[in-house]
Parts: structure tokens; sequence; C-alpha cells
């Protein structure tokens, strides 16, 4: 059944045809929610989060646009939510070393089964932002204009954060390799 | 609108016995007069009944829950109530009936996050169903800038009404925002709901350009604020005494 | 849906390339969902759990409660800041557009009267056999309120006892055909059970 198919059931409140939009697309947004978030249950809580909030929208979903891309709107919204709401708590605890530690880097926990887990820290220690970007482009292989829609920025800002974000990962890289 | 929680204490007795609990000296509907005698009964803030005989029994058992979290979560239960009564009257499906009342409460959750926790339960409910017409929340939000905490039933009612009908919201917001703000314009509210319904039949266009006339004889002052707009359409309030 | 990342990356720059590659790999060598997590996910939407917010401890461990409905489908607030997005208007070809063109031609007053009650009188394009008023009022019950004949069949009346505030409200004709009032506020529709009227009572003035 197509995407079109699914919704449309979902929309006449067949109970099972949102499970299958969710098993389809699930691991798409897991993979991005996952570097995104740099943190295991932060990734399946942005995930879930997403699924509920675009089924509580498919009202609104227009078929104009592709699932998919809709999909990942939320997804990029939430995880960047998530992501101001853990830098919040973070900052509430800035006498405490622990609570910084482990909301800069925590991908000790995610490691195996990583090879590259260098690059997984540094990208875990890039700016959100440029963190965003830098996975839309060179990890889902999106088109600057494609970005555009879904972030609601400008392809040059998009451009400068990808830049930006190559940089700081060269540097960082760089470090830690030696 | 009933304002007020639901307790379930009741709930196990409304489930045994299957009927809709007596309602007290409040009538249950109307009786629908034909001579022009009022009404002798007077009007009692009735909490509305979930009528277990009008749900099968799983539908039934998830409203439960969700009027649960609702209550939970200090939301109105009332407008949750309504909107599963409706739904059953319309002989809507069992799921569709869940998915209207989950909708409705997670709008009236947002409605509350940016209309305030002070906002009355038809608040939420006019606000609910705001941003379920599309209305964003920064609108709302503007609109409970011009009216404090429990005032804002009618602009909201309005705002949604003449978006619906294809006013675009960033001039639907500042029409109502401009007239709520005055002293004493909740008539003038209703006659800007009055006048964009009115040419919205007349055509494309039309809506908007007599918001906007309306708009101009109302904060000119050429347009009364407390009087009725137009004279075959009368105004919802009581007579003067 | 195809690694498609993988096969068409374009650097920014052409020094990006080596971070590109890096980066792609990385993301195709991702620890996939277990079948138990998406399952999870599944079941956390199609059963509608109710969510708790998540509690974190000041040592960012999550502490995520969850707990199940005793049935399917129980509510959920998600906590988001997007603003709901509004839709080119969908056609429906359910009885909403019926109604509407139905309802172009019914003409509908509501008057206050004193006690606390309100008049709902509406005139219809086509005589009915009975007409009901239903709402917040009488739990939508099409047989509580049926209103009053006037002239031929076409004018019905009714008057109902209301307490200040917000009311939703409709009409039903000949217990099977709802309707709303026009011109008078309306509520609901995409994606709700279709349109209501509204309306706001304010408080006797004292």
């Amino acid at each position: 059944m197509t995407d079109a198919e699914l919704i449309a059931r979902t929309r006449d409140g067949d109970p099972d045809a949102f499970g299958q939009l969710v098993s389809r697309y699930y691991d798409a947004c897991w993979r991005f929610a996952y570097h995104m978030m740099g943190q295991r249950a932060d990734a399946e809580d942005a995930v879930q989060e997403s699924f509920l909030r675009a089924y509580l929208a498919i009202g609104r979903y227009d078929e104009r646009d592709q699932f998919r891309g809709w999909l990942f709107r939320i997804l990029t919204n939430q995880c960047r939510n998530a992501l101001v709401a853990r830098g919040r708590r973070a900052r509430r605890f800035v006498q405490d070393d622990i609570a910084m530690d482990k909301a800069a880097a925590p991908l000790a926990a995610i490691a195996p089964g990583v090879e590259d887990a260098a690059l997984s820290r540094a990208i875990a220690q890039l700016d959100p932002n440029q963190r965003e970007a830098l996975l839309l482009k060179y990890a889902e292989g999106l088109e600057y204009t494609q970005m555009a829609a879904m972030t609601g920025l400008g392809e040059s800002a998009l451009k400068m954060r990808v830049k930006r974000g190559v940089e700081r990962l060269r540097a960082l890289l760089g470090v830690i390799e030696e | 609108m009933m304002t007020g929680v639901l307790v379930a204490v009741g709930f196990v007795a409304q489930l045994a016995a299957g009927t809709v609990p007596p309602r007290g000296e409040a009538p249950a509907g109307a009786t629908a007069a034909a001579s022009s005698r009022p009404p002798t009964r007077s009007v009692q803030q009735t909490l509305p009944q979930l009528d277990v005989s009008r749900f099968d029994s799983l539908t039934l058992l998830t409203l439960r829950a969700q009027l649960d979290l609702a209550i939970e979560n200090g939301l109105p239960t009332a407008p949750l109530i309504n909107r599963a009564l409706e739904g059953a009257a319309r002989r809507a499906s069992g799921a569709k009936i869940l998915q209207v009342v989950r909708d409705h409460m997670a709008a009236m959750a947002h409605a509350r996050d940016v209309l305030g926790a002070k906002s009355s339960a038809d608040e939420l409910d006019a606000g609910a169903s705001a941003l379920r017409a599309g209305i964003d929340m920064r609108t709302l939000a503007s609109i409970r800038d011009t009216r404090p905490a429990g005032s804002a039933v009618i602009p909201l009612t309005v705002l949604t009404d003449i978006v619906r009908r294809g006013v675009p919201e960033p001039t639907a917001r500042d029409a109502v925002a401009a007239i709520s703000k005055m002293p004493s314009s909740d008539e003038a509210l209703r006659g800007l709901q009055s006048t964009v319904a009115k040419n919205d039949f007349r055509g494309p266009g039309m809506a908007v350009e007599a918001l906007n006339r309306y708009l101009r004889g109302t904060i000119s002052g050429a347009n009364p604020l407390a009087a009725p707009v137009s004279p075959d359409r009368k105004p919802n309030r009581p007579p003067p005494p | 849906m195809t690694d498609r990342h993988v096969l068409s990356i374009q650097p920014a720059e052409a020094d990006d390339g080596d971070v590109a590659e890096r980066v792609a790999a990385l993301y195709a060598s991702t620890p996939r969902p277990t079948a138990e997590q998406i399952d999870r996910c599944v079941r956390a939407v199609r059963a509608g759990s109710m969510h708790a917010p998540v509690r974190r401890s000041p040592f960012g461990i999550p502490a995520t409660a969850w707990w199940w409905g005793a049935a399917a489908a129980a509510a959920v607030i998600v906590a988001t800041t997007t603003p709901w997005q509004r839709l080119a208007t969908r056609l429906q070809t359910d009885s909403t557009a019926v109604t509407a063109a139905v309802n172009a031609a019914m003409r509908g007053t509501v008057t206050s009267i004193s006690g606390g009650a309100v008049e709902f009188d509406v005139v219809l394009p086509t005589g009915a056999k009975n007409v009901a008023i239903v709402g917040d009022f009488n739990g939508w019950d099409a047989k509580a309120s049926p209103m009053v004949r006037g002239r031929g069949n076409t004018t019905w009346s009714a008057r109902i006892p209301l307490a200040p505030g917000r009311h939703t409200y409709a009409f039903v004709i000949d217990g099977e055909r709802w309707i709303v009032d026009p011109l008078a506020p309306q509520v609901e529709g995409d994606d709700g059970y279709g349109p209501a009227n509204a309306l706001v009572l304010a408080a006797p003035s004292s």
C-alpha cells in the first residue's frame, strides 16, 4: 500500500494503518535522531514523540507534501526542541561537572557497534544547528532546497552552517586523532 | 458551557445502571414551548454526563482513561464529554470519537500553554477549536493580550469563525484584536462575525472587504460598540432591565 | 527506500569530500533499531499509551516512566512548540459538502429571552417532518428538544434554558440530517465530526 493509502486509512480510523507507516519510516527517523540526539534514550523519545505528533496532526497533512519530508520536518523540530530542553537542564546544574559531561558527550553508551566512535563523539559536540545541517546534507543526502523547505532557513544560512560544522569536525577529529 | 471536572466516583454506578443519571432539578433538555410563556424552571449548571448506553464497552473504557488523563493534567473534562456525546449522536465510529476527544484534549493543553493556566474552561474549549481550525498559537497569544483571563471567549469564537470562512489569519487577528481591546466590545465582535458571514456568501474576497469596512467603522466610532449592528440579527444578550 | 545518501553525496566544497564520506559511512553503520523498539513505538502510537513527561535526574540519566492504558487508544499530551499548520481546505465527499449547500438556504436566528433562556428560530428551504435542536445542553440527543413547527413546515422554533457561556449546537432534520446555521459562528469541520454552531451567551447584567 502506498503512503497515501495508509494515510487515508489512518484518517478513516483504521487502527493498523498508521502502525504500518511507523514500521516503514522508523529506521530512517531513528538514524537521524540517533546522531542528532547523541543518546539512545533521547533518540527513541524523539522518534516516538515525532510519530505521535504526526499521528495527531495527520488531519493536517497535505497530500501534496511527501510524507517522508513532512515527517522529517516534525522530527527535526522535535530533536531541536529536545536539545534546547536538555541544554536548559544542563545549564541549571552548571556547577555540576558530571551533568555537563553527560549532557555534552554521552556517546560512550552507544559506542559498541559504531565503528567511527571518534566521529560520533565529534558530531555530538557540534553546535546543534551545525549538527542538524551537516546531518541533513551529508547523512541524509538532501539538496539545499529540500533542507530549506524543511528547516525554514535560507540556503546560504544552511551552507554556512554546514561549512562551519565541517570545519569544527575537522578540528575535533584532528585533536582526537593526534 | 458547563464548567467543572467530572468526578469518576459515580462512574462505576453508571456503568452498572447503564442509564443517564438524573440531573436533579435542571431541565435535561429543552421544553420547546410554542407560546411566548417563558420557561418556569431555572437554569442550573449541570455537568454533562457520559451516557454509557451510547458507547460500546471498549470505547467507553478508553474514554474513561482519556478523562482520567484530563483530570490529571488539570484540563476541563466537560468539553471532552461534550465531544464524545456529539460523536455518539452523529453515529461516528468509536475510533473516530476517540480521535476527536484525543485531538481536542491535546489542543486544549496547547491552548492552555498560550492562554494561561487561569483561563476558563470555555476559553480553553474555544482556544482548542481555534487551534484545530489551524490558527497559530501566537495569534491566540495576541488575543489573550487584549483580554484578561476569562474574557476571551467571544474574541476567540469570532476569530475562529472568520478564519474558517477564509479571512486570512493575520487580517483576522488584527481585526479581532483591534476591536477586542476596546472597552465593551463584545457586541462589536459579534457584529464583525455577522458581517463577515453575510458577505462571505456574496462571493470571494467580499468577506475581507466587508471586514475592513466594518473595522474602520468601529474604530472611527461610526459603528457604536454596544448597539446591535444589524437590525435583522438580534444580539445575543438579555433585554435591558 | 534506497540508501541514497551513500550514492549522492555532493560536498559543499571539494575539500569536504573526506568528511562527507565519513559522515555518510557513519550513518550507514548506525545500529539498527530492534524490532521490539519499533513495536514499542507502534504500540505507543496506535494503542495510545499515556506517556509521562520524561524525567531526568541531575546526572542526565533518563528516568522515563511509561504506563499503559487499560484499553486501546488513550489520549496523549504531546509537548510541542510547533504551531498547528493549516492546510488548504480539503474537499470532502461526505455529507459536509451537501450540508453546506443546504445550509446556504437555511436561515436561523438566536434570541435571548428573559429568565436565562434562548430562542432558536430556523427557516428551512424545504419542509421537514420534524426538526430537533441538539447541543451540549441536551447531550446532542435529537429526541430531547424537538422544535415547534411554525408557518407551514419551514419555520421551526425552540426555547432552551441555557447557562451563560459558550455552547455548541446543531439542528437535526427528520431524525437524520444534521445542519448548521450558516450565518452563526461555526466550529469544527474537517477533522472533527463536521460543522456545528457556537454561541456565547453573556451573563445577565446585574
